[in-house]
C-alpha cells in the first residue's frame, strides 16, 4: 500500500475532491505535523479523539475528520491523475525535492503534482528567471545560461512562463540538458502541449506545480512558486528584473532576505533596470555566463 | 464482538430474510464485524449461495447507523441483483444503481446522493472508466467514506478466464486507499492459483477468509461425439429424459443459436444466451430458467458468474471448456441444492480449434500495441478511433479492446471521443503474455486428459485446482461404472444433419462507406445468402477443404446452393443470369463452381468482371477502410452485360466489401438487381 503518512498528507491539504471544505494550509499543516508527529496517526480517529487525545481544538478537529474522510474520492481522483501521468508527491515519499525542506522549512508545501522525469527533483540545479518581456539581448543571455548549465551536467529549474524562462529551457534541451519546470498554474494545460508532451518522453523534463493542476494564473501563486525555484537551485541566475516591481525583483529580493538559496545577478547586455540594485542587495554578479561553471564550485555552492 | 452489536446484527439479518429464527452461517457474523467494529479490508472466498450480499447489506445498515459514508458496491452482475436489493430495502438500506442499462435514472441518482439518502450504491465496473461518472458522481459518494464492495473480485486476476480491465484501475485505487476505510472483496472461484493471484494484487492489508470446496451428488460423465450432428442428435433425444431443467454450455455464439434452434425445432424448450443477447432480454431469460418454464438455456460462458440456481439440474458441455477452473465453475453450478445432478462433458473434433483461437486472441498482440502507442506517441495529441483504424490494419472490435487494455495499463487515455498518449512510461509486457499463454496450453492438455481419464473424475478435477487428496466421489461415470447412453436413432441423426445443412447466414447489404457516407440507394445491393459458415459443421467444412485442399467445389455443394436458392430462399425478382467474382490466385475455381450453379439453375452465367490488380484476401483485412481499400477499383466491366437482375457468386464472404464493390460495378453497367451469394460466411466466427 502507498505510504499511510503521505495519503493522509495529501488528504489534509489538496484541493482535489474538496467540494466545499478548506484545507489545510502549509503552515497549518507543518504547525499540526509537528504536534502530532506524522500524518498518520490521525486516520481512523473520531474527532472527539483528536481533541482529547491530541489536544487539538475541536474546530480544527472537526475539519481534520471531514477532510481525512473524503479518503474513498481522493482514491479515485489519485487514480485517475496517476493514470494520465501525473505524480503526487509529499515529504514522505521518494522524488519530493530534498531541497525544499532543507531550505524553506515549515514554507515547504505539503504536495507536489509532477509529470515527468521526477528523478530529476532528486537534485539541484540552476535556476535562471527573469521578466516575461524581454530584450533580444536579455534573450540572448538565458539562452547563454541554459546552454550552459546543460554543457554543466546540470537541470536548468524555472518557471516555464514566457520570456527568460522558456528561452532558457528550451536552450537547455536543445544543448541536451535537462530542465525542471516549477510551474504557478495551469499544469494540465502545458502538458497538453506537444512539445512538452514530447520532451516528457524524451525523459529529458519533469513539471510541477503545488497548485491544483488546473489553477489559473494568479500574482500570489506566482509568488509563492518563486522561492521553489531558488530553493530547488544550487544558484539562480537573475537575467533581467525590473526595480522595485514585478515578480522577478520581489523573487529575488525575498531569496536573499530569507536565504532560500544562492541569488547571481546577470550584469551584462540585455540586464534589467532592477540587477545593479540586486547585485546592491548582496546578489553575486556574473558578466560572462562561462564563469558560471566557477560560481558553482565556490564555497558555499554545494550543500 | 459485543452482545449488543451481535444482537444488531441478528435482528437485521431477520428481517432481511424475513424470518425470525434466522441464524448466521459459518463466518458471516465474524465478517460483518471486522467490517463493521474493525473497518478492515476482507478477501472473502465463498461458493455461491453463502450469503455474502446478506453480509454487506447487514455491514452497510451499521456503518450508516454509524456515521458512515454511503456504501459503493462494484460488481459486472448488477442486473441479477434485483431480488437481494428488495430484501435490502426491508431492512432500511436504500439502494441505487448506475448502469449503463438506467442512464435515463442518472440524474435522479444524483439528487439523491447529494441529499444523502441513498445508502448502498451498485455500479458496473465499466462506469470507473466513464469521466462524467466520475467527476460528477464519485466526489459525491466518496466525499464521506463507507464501505467499499468488490464483488466477482477474481476480475482482478488475469490468470483466471473473467479478467477485466476495469477491475486493474480498482486495484490501484485501493492501493491509494488509506486505512480505516473498510473493504470487502468477494470472489466464489475455486482455484487457489487465482486467489493468491488476487491477494497479492489486492497487498498484504488484506486478510483472506476462506470456505471450502467440495459437491456432493453432482455425477461427472464424459461422452465422445466427435460431430456437432451427433451431439445434436443426443441432446434432442437425452435431454428430455433428464429430470429438471439445465444449461448447455457451448463455446461461440454462433453454435448456441444452432443449437437452441435445433433443440426448438425438436420440441424442447430452449433459448440462447450469449454476449450477443441483448442485455434487456438476458434478465428475462434468467428468470425463466429458474422458474423452470425453460428446459435448457445453450449458453457461452456470459451465463455464469452470479447465477444461482439451487435446483439445477444438469450442466451439459457441447464443447470443452479450455480450463478445468472454467469447467469446474460452470459445471459446479449443477445442483447445489439436489441430492443428485449431472455434468456432461462433451468433446468435439473443433473443440481444440476454438480453444486455440480463444488462447491467440487472449492478448492484443505485442507489435500491434506498439505501433498503436508509438502512433499516439509521435503525435503528442489526440487522435481519432478512425484515424487509427486508416493506419493500422485491425477489426474496429479489436481496436477498442487494444485501446480499454492500454488505457487500463495508462498508455494512453481517452480525451473527449478521441485517444491520447499518457505521459507514464509504457512497454509491452512480453514476459506476462507468455507465461499467461503456457499457463493456457497446461489448462487446455489438462481438459485432455480429464477427457480421457479412466479414474474418479471429480478427484482429477479437484487435484487441478490445488485441491489435492481428496478421496474418489464414488458417482462420476468411472467410479461408479454407470455411463449414459451413446445412442440415438439414426433418424434423428439424418435431421440433425439436415439442420445444420440448412442452416444457412443472411448476407444484409451494406449501406454505408467506410467514412459513414450513404450509399445511394440505387447502388445498394439486394440482401443475399450465404451457405454455411466458414470451417463449420454441416457445409462448411467442405467450402473449407475444397478451397485449401481439393482445388474444385463438391457437386453436393452446388446441389446444396441451388437447393437453397429455389428453395428456400427465392430471390425476387429472379435472376436471369449468374456471373462471378473473379480470383487471380485461382481463377478456375470460382468460375467452374458458378458454371455448374448456373447450369443446374437453368441461367447462363457469364464471366463479366475482370480483376485488375491483385488483391490480398480480405480476411486479413481487419476493417472496413482496409478493406474497401483493398477491394476498390480491383475490378472492373470491360464490356457491355445482360440487363436483367443477376446472382453474383463468391465463395466466401467476409466483410461484404467485395460484394459491395463488385455489385456496385454490375448496377453501374445495368444490372437491374444484384443478389449475392456465398458458399461460406466467416463472420459468424465471432466467439463468446
Amino acid at each position: 500500500m502507498r505510504q499511510e503518512d503521505s495519503l493522509a498528507t495529501i488528504l489534509l491539504v489538496s484541493r482535489l475532491a474538496s467540494d466545499g471544505l478548506l484545507p489545510l494550509k502549509a503552515a497549518e499543516f507543518w504547525r499540526l505535523c509537528h504536534h502530532i508527529g506524522k500524518p498518520s496517526v490521525l486516520l481512523g480517529q473520531p474527532a472527539a479523539d483528536l481533541t482529547k487525545g491530541h489536544g487539538i481544538g475541536s474546530d480544527l478537529s472537526a475539519r481534520i475528520v471531514a477532510l481525512l474522510d473524503r479518503a474513498t474520492a481522493m482514491a479515485f481522483e489519485l487514480e485517475r491523475l496517476d493514470q494520465s501521468g501525473l505524480s503526487v508527491l509529499t515529504p514522505f515519499e521518494d522524488h519530493y525535492p530534498p531541497r525544499f525542506i532543507a531550505r524553506l522549512g515549515t514554507k515547504a508545501p505539503p504536495l507536489l503534482y509532477a509529470a515527468g522525469t521526477v528523478e530529476l527533483l532528486d537534485r539541484g540545479g540552476v535556476g535562471i528567471v527573469g521578466s516575461r518581456e524581454v530584450s533580444a539581448d536579455g534573450g540572448q543571455a538565458a539562452r547563454a545560461a541554459g546552454e550552459r548549465a546543460a554543457m554543466l551536467g546540470l537541470a536548468v529549474v524555472s518557471g516555464g512562463a514566457r520570456g527568460v524562462d522558456q528561452l532558457a529551457m528550451n536552450a537547455a534541451l536543445q544543448a541536451g540538458g535537462t530542465v525542471v519546470g516549477v510551474l504557478a498554474d495551469s499544469l494540465t494545460r502545458t502538458l497538453k502541449r506537444p512539445e512538452i508532451r514530447r520532451a516528457v518522453h524524451r525523459g529529458t523534463t519533469v513539471l510541477c506545480t503545488p497548485f491544483s493542476p488546473d489553477a489559473p494564473f494568479s500574482a500570489g501563486n506566482a509568488m509563492g512558486r518563486n522561492k521553489l525555484v531558488y530553493a530547488q537551485s544550487v544558484l539562480t541566475v537573475v537575467v533581467a528584473s525590473e526595480a522595485d516591481t514585478g515578480g522577478t525583483w520581489s523573487g529575488a529580493v525575498e531569496a536573499l532576505k530569507e536565504g532560500f538559496g544562492r541569488v547571481v545577478v546577470w550584469r551584462g547586455l540585455g540586464e534589467g533596470p532592477g540587477n545593479e540594485r540586486l547585485q546592491e542587495k548582496g546578489a553575486s554578479p556574473i558578466t560572462f555566463m562561462e564563469a558560471l561553471e566557477d560560481l558553482l564550485g565556490c564555497p558555499g555552492a554545494q550543500e | 464482538m459485543s452482545g449488543a452489536i451481535e444482537e444488531e446484527a441478528l435482528a437485521l439479518l431477520r428481517t432481511l430474510t424475513r424470518d425470525p429464527t434466522s441464524q448466521f452461517r459459518g463466518d458471516q457474523l465474524g465478517v460483518i464485524r471486522r467490517l463493521v467494529s474493525d473497518r478492515q479490508r476482507l478477501l472473502l472466498v465463498q461458493r455461491t449461495g453463502w450469503g455474502k450480499s446478506a453480509v454487506y447489506f447487514i455491514a452497510t445498515r451499521m456503518l450508516r447507523d454509524r456515521g458512515a459514508g454511503p456504501t459503493l458496491l462494484v460488481s459486472p452482475l448488477l442486473a441479477l441483483m434485483r431480488n437481494q436489493i428488495d430484501a435490502a430495502e426491508r431492512m432500511g438500506v436504500r439502494a441505487a444503481t448506475i448502469n449503463s442499462a438506467n442512464r435515463a435514472e442518472w440524474d435522479v441518482v444524483h439528487e439523491r446522493l447529494e441529499a444523502g439518502v441513498v445508502d448502498i450504491l451498485l455500479i458496473s465496473p465499466e462506469r470507473l472508466a466513464n469521466a462524467k461518472f466520475r467527476v460528477n458522481v464519485l466526489p459525491e459518494v466518496g466525499r464521506r467514506s463507507g464501505l467499499l464492495v468488490i464483488d466477482e473480485a477474481h476480475c482482478i486476476s488475469d490468470w483466471g478466464h473473467d479478467f477485466r480491465p476495469d477491475y486493474r484501475r480498482l486495484v490501484r485505487v485501493l492501493d491509494l486507499l488509506p486505512t480505516g476505510v473498510p473493504v470487502l472483496c468477494c470472489t466464489a472461484t475455486a482455484n487457489d492459483r487465482v486467489v493468491s493471484d488476487v491477494t497479492t494484487q489486492l497487498g498484504s492489508g488484506f486478510a483472506p477468509v476462506r470456505g471450502a470446496l467440495g459437491r456432493d451428488g453432482l455425477r461427472l460423465h464424459v461422452l465422445d461425439l466427435p460431430t456437432q450432428a451427433e451431439r445434436m442428435a443426443w441432446l434432442a433425444e437425452m435431454l428430455p429424459r433428464l429430470p429438471g431443467t439445465g444449461i448447455v454450455y457451448c463455446l461461440t455464439i454462433a453454435d448456441t443459436e444452432r443449437v437452441a434452434g435445433w433443440l426448438r425445432s425438436k420440441g424442447i424448450e430452449a433459448v440462447a444466451y450469449s454476449g450477443d443477447t441483448d442485455a434487456n432480454l438476458r434478465p428475462g431469460i434468467e428468470q425463466r430458467l429458474l422458474d423452470n418454464e425453460l428446459k435448457v438455456v445453450v449458453a457461452t460462458s456470459a451465463l455464469g458468474m452470479g447465477f444461482d440456481k439451487p435446483d439445477l439440474a444438469f450442466v451439459v458441455h457441447y464443447q470443452s471448456p479450455g480450463s478445468p477452473i472454467a469447467y469446474y465453475q460452470q459445471v459446479g453450478r449443477a445442483g447445489r441444492g439436489l441430492p443428485e445432478s449431472h455434468g456432461i462433458l462433451m468433446s468435439g473434433a473443433e473443440d481444440a480449434e476454438i480453444q486455440d483461437y480463444f488462447i491467440r486472441s487472449a492478448f492484443p498482440p505485442a507489435d500491434l500495441s506498439e505501433r498503436v502507442v508509438g502512433l499516439l506517441q509521435d503525435r503528442a495529441e489526440a487522435v481519432s478511433t478512425v484515424e487509427l483504424l486508416e493506419a493500422v490494419n485491425v477489426r474496429p472490435s479489436q481496436l477498442e479492446l487494444l485501446l480499454k487494455t492500454l488505457e487500463v495499463e495508462g498508455a494512453v487515455e481517452r480525451d473527449g471521443s478521441k485517444w491520447l498518449r499518457t505521459l507514464r512510461n509504457w512497454a509491452f509486457d512480453h514476459d506476462r503474455v507468455a507465461s499467461v499463454t503456457a499457463l493456457r496450453r497446461t489448462e487446455q492438455s489438462q481438459m485432455a486428459t480429464y477427457a480421457a481419464t479412466e479414474g474418479c473424475r471429480m478427484q482429477l478435477l479437484r487435484s487441478y485446482l490445488d485441491d489435492v487428496g481428496a478421496d474418489r466421489c464414488g458417482s462420476c461415470d468411472n467410479c461408479s461404472g454407470e455411463r449414459l447412453v451413446m445412442s440415438f436413432e439414426p433418424a434423428v441423426l439424418q435431421q440433425a444433419i439436415d439442420y445444420l445443412r440448412t442452416a444457412e447466414r443472411i448476407i444484409e447489404p451494406r449501406k454505408q462507406l467506410p467514412d459513414r457516407t450513404r450509399i445511394a440507394a440505387d447502388h445498394v445491393l439486394q440482401p443475399g445468402r450465404a451457405l454455411a459458415v466458414w470451417g463449420d459443421g454441416g457445409w462448411g467444412s467442405l467450402v473449407r477443404s475444397a478451397k485449401q485442399v481439393d482445388g474444385r467445389f463438391d457437386e453436393q455443394l452446388v446441389v446444396a446452393a441451388a437447393d437453397l436458392i429455389q428453395g428456400r430462399w427465392r430471390p425476387s425478382p429472379a435472376p436471369t443470369w449468374v456471373t462471378f467474382v473473379p480470383s487471380l490466385r485461382h481463377p478456375e475455381l470460382m468460375s467452374d463452381f458458378a458454371r455448374r450453379l448456373a447450369a443446374t439453375l437453368g441461367l447462363a452465367c457469364e464471366a463479366v468482371l475482370v480483376k485488375v490488380r491483385d488483391t490480398s484476401p480480405q480476411m486479413a483485412m481487419r476493417n472496413s477502410a482496409q478493406q474497401y481499400g483493398n477491394v476498390r477499383g480491383a475490378y472492373e466491366i470491360p464490356a457491355s452485360i445482360p440487363s436483367g437482375p443477376v446472382l453474383l457468386v463468391d465463395d466466401v464472404v467476409d466483410s461484404r466489401w467485395t460484394m459491395t464493390a463488385v455489385g456496385w460495378k454490375l448496377l453501374e453497367a445495368g444490372a437491374g438487381s444484384v443478389f449475392p451469394f456465398a458458399l461460406a460466411d466467416t463472420a459468424g466466427r465471432s466467439v463468446a
